[in-house]
């Protein structure tokens, strides 16, 4: 038989899997229009059947001599796949495939496949633009804010400081508080009258502001509630890397007498690198994906003005119930995530064996 | 050499096919008992949800092979729930909720009309005008159980002897109540919110929707009404800026506040709360009318899953006893709204409540809800718009045609256009 390598092995899996699928939409359980029980038998039987094909392709590949141990990391890892296959692969399967159709208030039960125009109609969208830049300058400052206030926390309680704990105590808050509850408590605070933040703004001679009454005072407001709540995650992945990095490297450079600046550009950067880097990719795409938000500052009834990509298909979904269109959206933020993470990784090569 | 896994794949396949939902929708509606389960999704305030889940309590006692299973949801999340699991051949049999949900569960295909399913008995002990609400396509989607919903003017009673009926009282007593430095208001309402907006559009003359369910609101009335809407901080000067549901309730809860816009649904929470509670309708606008806020009526939706249908028999015979006229009538005082059943109107218990009669009365400057799914684009036209008159960054006469091109647009997005 003809070898064939794993990746070409896993293609044909993938492709078997959603064969089996596919079939099932020809019978009454149809994982696209059938019961939650039904789906979910169908979607772990498939899964089943192409796992235990992979396994005997494996078998194959590998020779009579080689059979007896090797399957056994694969069937202690299937009960992680099937999970897997039925939290990620059957939602990102469904979703692809209701973004192919007309899915509405007025096709809801019988949704016909229109293809591909509801991703015609996305790039035909006048909004998308502003929406798209609007994102981009949302995820942007977030991320740059995030990194920056997480890095120089991180440098001060990497050093010699009395009272380190309850700092870092301190300033784990904002990432253990519900997100809920401190996104509420940050809307009251802009609030215009009573809010905290305007009365602050008073003291020091400065007007109030309409934080939640215009868009782009709302979006303001949202961003420096964000910038709030992510910078703990980015200060704790800093700290344990700076942690990591060798005392001796910065002895080494106060002997030779280099500045704190170069010691922070030339030592600490490269060697944060790939911890940063990762964690930076993660950011960026919670941030852009970070719907919670604007939602609770701008609602779900709020005007195009303060929304970005996921909170305007949050709109069409369930404020104007196009569920097709707004699976096409949610298709292509998943692309352009997909296209961004690969790339950032590949140029920075974090992933690289013996980078370090 | 894999012919054996592809086998079981076929095989697996095809016997799939004999577990279909088809099967699933013929099995049973009783379980292993002969007990019939009534499942009902709700979004009752909780004095209401109190009265009702007593009721059902009552009723799965007297009847022991009927067992009624109330779930409560937030507004939007049961309008969701409801959908995906109504997709999916499962969900509730009965859902409670407002008239305007009937619109999209109509539209959706996930819900039966009355007629045909409910007793002719239970039909004929209602308010025929209420039952009138629920009305799309000449068919009927809704066993109300109250009516209501409407805003109306709300004063403490300590603060505010007599309630104004000209805009010159109510500067005039508003007024004298308003200072600002000890957070204590003459008047505030959910200011950006449409359904309070909404009030005074009509009482300056002008319709949300036109016979084909277009939206018209690029007119006169709507630049009176968003004029009116900034003028309330600007001119006039009550109110504060950025008022909002929470902060007005709470206030007027506190006694901060001398006259509040609200709905029937809060009321109670004010008695609760200690208030000595006036309610009467809204004080006359600058050209002499009174506003005219929206009420509907609130009901079960029935499923239109075939399960539902083989359950006929048992629903209504829950509806018989819910819809009694003393249980619709304490369930109907728990919300300081109208009871539907004709006969419930008429108990000294329904005659004698001060709030469900002050109901009566502002009822009669409201019109009703209307169920078309377009609402939702006109809400989401006005309420941007709105903020931005009210916040001085747009003129009346601009936000009125944004509004009405918003409008425009929004249904075009929900008819996928």
């Amino acid at each position: 038989m003809k070898k064939m390598s794993l990746i070409n092995e896993i293609c044909l899996l993938a492709s078997i899997f959603i064969v089996l699928n596919v079939l099932f939409t020809t019978t009454e359980t149809s994982i696209f229009n059938a019961g939650a029980t039904g789906s979910i038998i169908a979607t772990i039987l498939s899964a089943i059947l192409s796992f235990s094909l992979f396994i005997t392709m494996r078998k194959k590949q590998m020779g009579k001599s080689n059979t007896h141990n090797w399957a056994a990391p694969y069937y202690f890892m299937l009960p992680a796949v099937l999970v897997l296959v039925l939290v990620v692969a059957f939602p990102l399967i469904y979703g692809f495939y209701l973004s192919m159709t007309n899915m509405s208030l007025s096709s809801f039960r019988n949704p016909q496949l229109i293809w591909f125009n509801n991703y015609v109609a996305v790039f035909s969208d006048p909004k998308l633009i502003s929406t798209v830049l609007r994102t981009l300058i949302w995820t942007g400052i977030n991320v740059f804010c995030h990194v920056a206030i997480g890095l120089l926390l991180a440098i001060q309680l990497n050093r010699r400081l009395p009272g380190k704990a309850f700092f870092r105590l301190l300033l784990i808050i904002p990432w253990a508080i519900p997100q809920y509850v401190a996104i509420a408590t940050w809307k009251g605070m802009f609030n215009e009258s009573f809010g905290v933040i305007n009365t602050l703004l008073q003291h020091i001679g400065v007007n109030p502001i309409a934080w939640l009454g215009n868009p782009n005072d709302t979006f303001i407001a949202s961003i420096l509630t964000n910038i709030w709540l992510g910078f703990p995650f980015m200060m704790m992945i800093a700290l344990g890397g700076l942690q990591s990095i060798s005392r001796d490297i910065y002895e080494a450079a106060d002997i030779d007498g280099i500045s704190a600046w170069k010691k922070f550009t030339h030592i600490t950067l490269p060697l944060l690198k790939p911890v940063m880097i990762p964690a930076i990719v993660l950011g960026s795409v919670w941030t852009f994906n970070m719907v919670n938000v604007i939602l609770i500052f701008a609602g779900s009834q709020g005007g195009d003005g303060s929304q970005i990509l996921v909170t305007q298909v949050y709109r069409l979904a369930f404020s104007f119930y196009r569920y097709g269109f707004a699976a096409a959206y949610s298709v292509i933020i998943f692309i352009l995530l997909l296209v961004f993470s690969l790339v950032v990784v590949r140029k920075s090569g974090v992933l690289k064996e013996g980078e370090l | 050499m894999y012919k054996k896994q592809l086998l079981m794949a076929l095989v697996a396949a095809i016997s799939l096919s004999a577990c279909s939902e088809k099967n699933a929708a013929t099995a049973t509606t009783t379980d292993a008992n002969g007990v019939t389960k009534i499942v009902i999704w709700e979004q009752m305030e909780p004095e209401g949800e109190k009265v009702f889940k007593a009721t059902v309590a009552q009723f799965n006692q007297a009847n022991p092979k009927i067992q009624v299973d109330v779930v409560h949801y937030p507004n939007e999340d049961l309008r969701t729930n409801f959908q995906n699991a109504a997709l999916t051949g499962a969900g509730p049999d009965l859902v409670y909720g407002p008239t305007d949900t009937i619109g999209i569960f109509h539209t959706s295909d996930l819900i039966q009309p009355v007629e045909g399913f409910i007793d002719q008995a239970t039909l004929a002990s209602l308010d025929q005008k209420a039952l009138a609400a629920g009305n799309v396509d000449n068919k009927t989607y809704m066993l109300p159980d109250i009516n209501g919903n409407q805003i109306a003017m709300v004063y403490n009673k300590k603060l505010v002897s007599t309630p104004p009926t000209t805009w010159a009282d109510f500067v005039a007593v508003t007024s004298k109540l308003q200072d600002p430095s000890k957070k204590k208001f003459g008047f505030a309402y959910f200011e950006k919110e449409p359904y309070w907006f909404v009030g005074f559009y009509q009482g300056f003359g002008g319709k949300l929707l036109d016979a084909n369910n277009a939206p018209t609101l690029d007119n006169p009335a709507m630049v009176s009404a968003l004029q009116f809407a900034y003028d309330i901080q600007a001119k006039y000067h009550l109110g504060f800026k950025g008022m909002d549901y929470d902060q007005t309730h709470e206030l007027f809860k506190s006694g901060n506040i001398g006259i509040i816009l609200n709905g029937s649904w809060s009321w109670q929470d004010y008695v609760k709360s200690g208030i000595n509670l006036g309610v009467a309708p809204m004080a006359a606008l600058p050209n002499g009318k009174t506003p005219i806020f929206l009420s509907s009526t609130k009901g079960f939706m029935i499923n239109k899953n075939d399960a539902v249908t083989a359950k006929k028999a048992a629903i209504n015979q829950f509806f018989a006893f819910d819809l009694s006229p003393d249980n619709n009538a304490k369930y109907a005082i728990s919300q300081s709204q109208l009871p539907t059943v004709t006969a419930a109107l008429e108990l000294p218990s329904v005659k004698n409540d001060a709030l469900i009669q002050a109901s009566i009365k502002s009822m009669q400057y409201t019109t009703p809800m209307p169920i078309a799914p377009q609402l939702r684009a006109v809400w989401d036209a006005i309420r941007p718009n709105l903020d931005a008159v009210i916040n001085g960054q747009m003129s009346p006469a601009d936000a009125s045609k944004k509004i009405q091109q918003d409008a425009i647009q929004g249904i075009n997005t929900i008819q996928g256009k």
